[in-house]
């Protein structure tokens, strides 16, 4: 190894001893007595070694780049991941996408509800969306269609209304007053003329998150087992007016006090209002409450006009009522397999670490996500177990607590506290309400999950022992 | 349409034929097209070799097919347009 001729003395006496021989430990003693020198020399150790004069970096900076590098380390590892990942799923289910469907024949729709978590808006739902869910819908060409909900208790009405429509549209209830022309342009109509058939098999619903979840058993249960019609206030002489209405105004409780305060007969209502035996909306307070002064009337009326209304109109049926109604006869033998879709979300400054941890642990995320999806893609389902009998492989439901009950069940521990708190008149509290199950909705609740077969499948494709199947190896 | 005077309306629905044998003719030729260039290309014979016969066979089938596809949805776009106008309006 040839030595450069040296500036200074110690230099000098470094490299007389520079060939490399036992005697380093007392050249590095000589070098480190010479700062200057040695560092003009490179590290000594480097020397010894016969690598490349580098010069290695110092305390400080060796300390900061092995703090930044091992961050931007993680992450960049966790996005390899989690694209490789969300490609495999991707790949899992592509085969359904290159499948011909006859022209007269709409595609499978799977429906989305996507709800706001507490505390947050609807944007980071459908962040959650577009970055695990749609990959995979896209990849199998999946029609989908979203129920989107931004505050609580719109997933619930939304839901409960699809289904009075469907209800309707087969025939139940009192139909709507609708015009001829109007009949021959709905899209319907245009199906039917022409011929066009919907899907023929199971289309299934993909329910994000924990509050969504428990709005959509809620919804399900009032559009099934509730009254198509929305059930008539308990209000006073203009009953007869009222009858003829289907939708009563959400914002009964309004127009009940102003007719009240019109009319001034209260107590023939009461009998009247209790006779038709409808159900009772409990959201509207003031109309239930039936103080015959007029002074007081008055008051209630601009307390009325204050309050802020309800979202939406009270729901159809109440949960202590699921017992004993009936449910419609279209009821179809499945009610829609449905899967709910982890999406977990903290808020919070003291939350950081968590929320670190979980960004840079995201893979996991999609692994988990999308195997929820494809299993809903791929349409395998089994059906919820139920108390009696215990399904293999089930949890341990040792509390008796039906399954459907429990999904996703750890995502209430993120939720912002203030969701706890009790609701103000207007708001509608099915978050923080328990889960009520009627057991012949509960029965025909389905859940989707990938066979072994698949998820052996998905193994491989993620080790690259099998590939995507493509258009170009189908036979045509 | 009610409007019009009968020989305007003949005038009209006339006219309306024209149009749609125009289109008609146009669809046809963009068919032709469409496949030849897709599908013919090698003319070192003159006559159609089996590969492109079957590929011009089901070029003209998905074109059709998408076409009523298209067709369909684009009508059901339409009423519901329409639908809304009318309502918009009442």
């Amino acid at each position: 190894m040839s030595e450069k001729a040296g500036t200074s003395a110690a230099e000098n006496a470094a490299g007389a001893s520079s060939a490399p021989s036992a005697s380093s430990a007392t050249n590095r003693g000589s070098s480190a007595a010479a700062p200057k020198g040695a560092a003009n020399q490179g590290n000594p150790a480097f020397r010894m070694m016969g690598l490349p004069r580098l010069r290695l970096p110092s305390r400080n900076w060796s300390i900061f780049f092995t703090i930044t590098g091992s961050f931007a380390g993680a992450v960049i590892y966790d996005k390899w991941q989690t694209r490789r990942i969300r490609e495999k799923w991707a790949n899992l289910v592509s085969h359904i996408a290159d499948e011909t469907l006859p022209t007269h024949t709409m595609p499978r729709k799977l429906t989305v509800y996507l709800a706001a978590p507490p505390g947050d808006g609807l944007r980071v739902a459908r962040e959650h969306f577009h970055n695990y869910i749609k990959p995979v819908l896209v990849a199998a060409a999946i029609d989908w269609d979203v129920v989107e909900g931004r505050k609580e208790g719109d997933v619930r009405f939304k839901t409960a209304d699809r289904i009075r429509k469907k209800r309707r549209r087969n025939g139940e209830g009192e139909q709507l007053p609708q015009e001829e022309a109007d009949k021959a342009l709905t899209v319907e109509a245009l199906r039917e003329k022409s011929g066009t058939v919907d899907w023929d098999g199971v289309a299934g619903d993909l329910i994000v998150g924990r509050n969504t979840w428990k709005e959509y058993v809620r919804g399900l249960h009032e559009g099934w087992l509730g009254p198509v019609d929305a059930p008539k206030p308990p209000v006073v002489e203009q009953q007869s007016e009222f009858q003829t209405t289907v939708h009563s105004p959400g914002h009964a409780s309004l127009g009940d006090v102003a007719v009240k305060a019109a009319a001034n007969t209260v107590a023939p209502s009461e009998t009247d209002s209790s006779s038709t035996g409808d159900p009772k909306d409990d959201a509207s307070p003031a109309s239930d409450d039936a103080s015959p002064d007029d002074k007081s009337k008055e008051d209630q009326k601009e307390n009325e006009e204050e309050k802020p209304k309800p979202r939406h109109p009270p729901p159809h049926i109440q949960p202590s009522e699921y017992s004993s109604a009936t449910p419609s006869h279209h009821i179809p033998e499945l009610v829609g397999p449905s899967i709910g879709v982890r999406f977990p979300h903290i808020l919070g400054f003291r939350n950081t670490p968590i929320r670190i941890y979980r960004f840079l642990t995201r893979r996991h995320l999609a692994d988990s996500v999308g195997r929820d999806v494809a299993a809903a893609v791929l349409a395998s389902h089994r059906p919820f177990p139920s108390d009696s009998t215990s399904y293999p492989g089930d949890d341990s439901n040792a509390a008796g607590r039906p399954e459907q009950s429990e999904v996703l069940l750890h995502e209430e521990k993120d939720w912002w506290k203030t969701t706890f708190q009790p609701r103000k008149v207007h708001e509608e509290s099915v978050w923080i309400e328990d889960m009520v199950l009627d057991e012949r909705i509960a029965n025909r609740m389905r859940v989707f999950q990938l066979t072994a077969e698949d998820e052996d499948r998905a193994k491989r494709i993620s080790d690259g022992r099998e590939k995507a199947v493509t258009k170009d190896d189908l036979e045509s | 349409m009610d409007s019009l005077t009968p020989a305007e309306q003949r005038e009209l629905n006339s006219r309306m034929e024209r149009k749609q044998m125009k289109e008609f003719m146009t669809m046809y030729s963009k068919l032709v097209q469409r496949c030849f260039d897709h599908c013919v290309n090698d003319f070192t014979t003159k006559s159609l070799i089996s590969r492109e016969e079957s590929c011009v066979m089901r070029c003209v089938d998905k074109y059709m097919r998408s076409n009523e596809r298209v067709g369909e949805r684009f009508q059901e776009q339409n009423a519901a347009m329409m639908q809304a106008g009318s309502m918009a309006g009442r």
